[in-house]
């Protein structure tokens, strides 16, 4: 009887252990989402909280019913499945979660993308143009020369590497990509080791900048914007919004 | 259920449908002057622009529904009905990447000469065995005039309303694809870019220069909103054989597809040109048909799950490498040894066609951030060892199977965490950017708080005792890691680093896995 009550316990406290492991790592998650999206520490901490002591009224009830445990159980699940898609349904939505994320999905009509990069090809022929370009097109010499071949038949120029703001060690550029942008300076902006600080430099010194997708703080909603703020990827309100915060937490 | 009330039921959902679908654009069309948005496609060509997307839609749902209609008695009309815009898209692709492997000319006209054989060979074949047998029935009959004006409807919706996130990689894709379209073959100027652009989501952008429209938003859409249907329809019918009744198994099958069509990052990754969301659909219908085929033993699951595979495989630069490993855990799944050989044997080939086509044209030297020679001939070198492995285990081994699975977990687990920790920095920032894209940067927000937290409850309710689909998620995340430590430079924070988008990948499959799991709770039988 002992032999054949192992094998299940062993499974039992696994689960048990599993389920803590995975909860501890949610719960912090929780805290920081609430930073991120609410930018209230009071809110997050508060979310937090509540989450923690859900978490633990259901283990504590699960416990003392015995019964009824597994029907409570699919009583949660019930309410947590139809709990997340009403909240899932609510971000998709929400205005308050567009303002402070960069895309939705509400906002993303865009012009006739084509016939602009062509006017802009048109018009930046002699411009500078900042562009936040990936480094794995500085990478060797046939591909340098073929990536500036080749955006020249695009509407956009690259013209320099995005340097990993959050790496820990700067100049993740290799000597031979250094030497050609370097090389390129005068027909290309300058690279950038602090992106933030340099895009907001580039803005008073360069005639359009196009930010991408390695842009941390600037998402791909902020595709292209000119010297007179219209923005082609998002309302300028929003992008001035974000961009102030962001300037404000330097 | 008589058939006048069938057509009662079917008319009245069909205009509650065409209803939603107009009420969307309307509703659409007043966000867009909320957030003052520029308009949809403007110019004097936004019409076309709109009418030739549609009409590529509808010429992809032809092809694959012509297709499927010979197997529509072992798919079921309903099933055949959701896979048919599917297998359409996928059966553009792949002839697409036959033509342009083989260096033939690659326009529409070739595409279709193609297509016409193909489907002339099927019916000729299989209409020649079974003539009668497929004949539509006045309820398959109703089914099919239902769905087409469904999924018609929701591509002309898809198309008037363009749903898109442009990208970096996006115009990437874009560019590539229109490169295809008009030069008719590979050209050394995009080589570059080859490397890194699988041909699946580049056809997509393809497919827009040939029919002549820009950006084919509305072609992943449909790929995405089908996907999303067929998840519910799998979700419906395994639930459903599991013993529940019918009116609980929908009701499991509609919660189940709204958590997942409704998360914010998967309608953000299924919007976004970029190859998650198609990636992440193949991974889950490779493994869920292979999932049904070892339950029926209906060699249309089978086929269906390989023809996803070798989609993968063209989608993403690390496709075949997933497919290498997830093969290798099928491998001690019970599934017939000589199908699995034979399935995992036809996807090495798949792969290979497309690598020795690739360098062929590029030149044995050449050497991308994501392909070169040796991480190509790694890929199907592994595909070839788990081919080999599946047979020589079954004649040899059959007995230890169990102690192999378990050799195989810890196998795959020391090799990516090995890897991993020879850069003890790098990978401590890779886990801490990981948490931080989950939870805080990346925009999943509640996807996976929910995933969590219902994971937790799934495991002490559920009823399931059979792991196959759970057992691929540790593999896939392990490898996942394994790709991490391969990349030079680290991830970055926010859900742009595609290292962390490889997350969506098994996203999909977890949510079938849960849903799948919860609501064996609520079964009468234990399966």
């Amino acid at each position: 009887m002992e032999k054949q009550k192992k094998p299940k316990d062993i499974k039992k406290i696994g689960k048990a252990v599993g389920a803590a492991v995975l909860l501890a790592l949610m719960l912090p998650g929780v805290y920081l989402a609430g930073i991120r999206y609410v930018g209230s520490k009071t809110i997050s901490a508060a979310a937090f909280a509540a989450c923690a002591l859900g978490i633990i009224a259901v283990a504590a009830i699960a416990l003392i019913l015995k019964n009824k445990r597994t029907a409570f159980l699919k009583a949660v699940a019930l309410i947590l499945v139809c709990g997340l898609i009403l909240a899932n349904l609510g971000t998709l939505i929400s205005p308050y979660f567009i303002a402070h994320n960069t895309t939705t999905i509400l906002n993303r009509y865009y012009p006739d993308t084509l016939k602009y990069m062509a006017q802009l090809q048109e018009s930046t022929k002699d411009k500078t143009v900042w562009v936040d370009a990936d480094n794995d097109y500085f990478d060797s010499d046939s591909e340098k020369d073929t990536a500036t071949d080749f955006s020249n038949r695009t509407a956009v120029r690259y013209s320099c590497a995005d340097i990993q703001t959050l790496d820990p060690s700067p100049g993740v550029l290799t000597a031979g990509q250094e030497e050609w942008l370097k090389a390129q300076k005068g027909q290309y902006a300058q690279y950038t080791i602090n992106y933030d600080k340099d895009l907001k430099e580039a803005r008073e010194e360069t005639d359009y900048i196009y930010t991408g997708l390695s842009a941390d703080q600037y998402s791909d909603m902020v595709f292209l914007f000119g010297e007179s703020g219209d923005a082609y990827w998002m309302p300028m309100a929003i992008y001035d919004t974000m961009t102030e915060e962001t300037y404000e937490q330097q | 259920m008589n058939s006048n009330k069938r057509l009662i039921r079917y008319g009245t959902a069909l205009l509650a449908v065409l209803l939603c679908f107009a009420v969307f654009i309307v509703i659409m069309n007043i966000a867009r002057d909320v957030y003052k948005q520029p308009a949809i496609a403007s110019g004097e060509d936004a019409e076309s622009n709109i009418v030739n997307q549609f009409l590529a839609v509808a010429v992809m749902f032809f092809m694959g529904l012509l297709l499927l209609l010979p197997f529509k008695n072992r798919l079921g009309m309903t099933q055949t009905m959701l896979l048919a815009y599917l297998v359409g898209l996928l059966t553009f692709d792949f002839i697409s990447i036959l033509l342009l492997s083989f260096h033939i000319y690659y326009a529409l006209s070739s595409i279709f000469i193609v297509y016409c054989v193909l489907a002339a060979v099927m019916y000729g074949f299989f209409l020649r065995k079974q003539s009668r047998a497929n004949a539509l029935d006045k309820e398959d009959g109703i089914k099919l005039i239902f769905w087409t004006v469904v999924i018609l409807a929701a591509g002309y919706t898809l198309s008037r309303v363009p749903l898109s996130i442009l990208s970096y990689d996006s115009i990437q894709y874009d560019l590539l694809g229109k490169v295809y379209a008009s030069e008719h073959y590979y050209v050394e100027y995009a080589y570059y870019l080859m490397g890194g652009q699988m041909l699946v989501p580049t056809l997509l952008n393809t497919a827009a220069g040939l029919f002549g429209f820009s950006f084919a938003y509305a072609l992943q859409n449909m790929f995405t909103l089908s996907g999303t249907l067929l998840f519910g329809y799998l979700l419906y019918a395994g639930v459903r054989a599991g013993g529940m009744v019918k009116k609980r198994s929908l009701w499991t099958a509609i919660l189940g597809t709204l958590l997942l069509a409704s998360g914010f990052f998967y309608v953000f990754l299924g919007i976004t040109l970029v190859p998650n969301i198609l990636a992440g659909l193949e991974i889950l219908f490779m493994m869920v048909y292979l999932y049904r085929y070892r339950q029926t033993e209906n060699t249309a699951d089978l086929v269906l799950s390989l023809i996803f595979t070798i989609a993968l495989c063209y989608t993403r630069v690390e496709g075949p490498l997933v497919a290498a490993f997830l093969l290798g855990y099928l491998a001690h799944q019970h599934l017939p040894a000589k199908k699995l050989g034979i399935y995992t044997f036809v996807t090495a080939g798949a792969v290979l066609v497309g690598y020795v086509s690739f360098f062929a044209h590029v030149g044995l030297d050449y050497t991308g951030d994501f392909l070169s020679l040796d991480k190509s001939a790694l890929s199907v070198g592994l595909l070839l060892a788990v081919g080999f492995y599946v047979l020589a285990k079954e004649k040899w081994f059959k007995d230890y199977n169990r102690q192999l699975s378990v050799l195989y977990l810890i196998a795959v687990a020391l090799f990516a965490l090995g890897i991993s920790t020879m850069d003890m920095a790098k990978f401590v920032n890779n886990l801490k950017v990981m948490y931080l894209n989950i939870f805080a940067e990346g925009m999943w927000v509640t996807a996976w708080i929910g995933v969590i937290l219902l994971g937790v409850l799934a495991m002490f309710i559920t009823r399931k005792t059979d792991t196959f689909l759970e057992g691929a998620i540790p593999v896939y995340l392990l490898l996942t890691l394994a790709v991490f430590a391969f990349r030079t430079a680290n991830l970055h924070i926010n859900w742009s680093d595609s290292g962390n988008r490889l997350l969506m990948h098994i996203y999909p499959l977890m949510m079938f896995v849960l849903a799948d799991n919860l609501a064996s709770a609520f079964r009468t039988k234990v399966e």
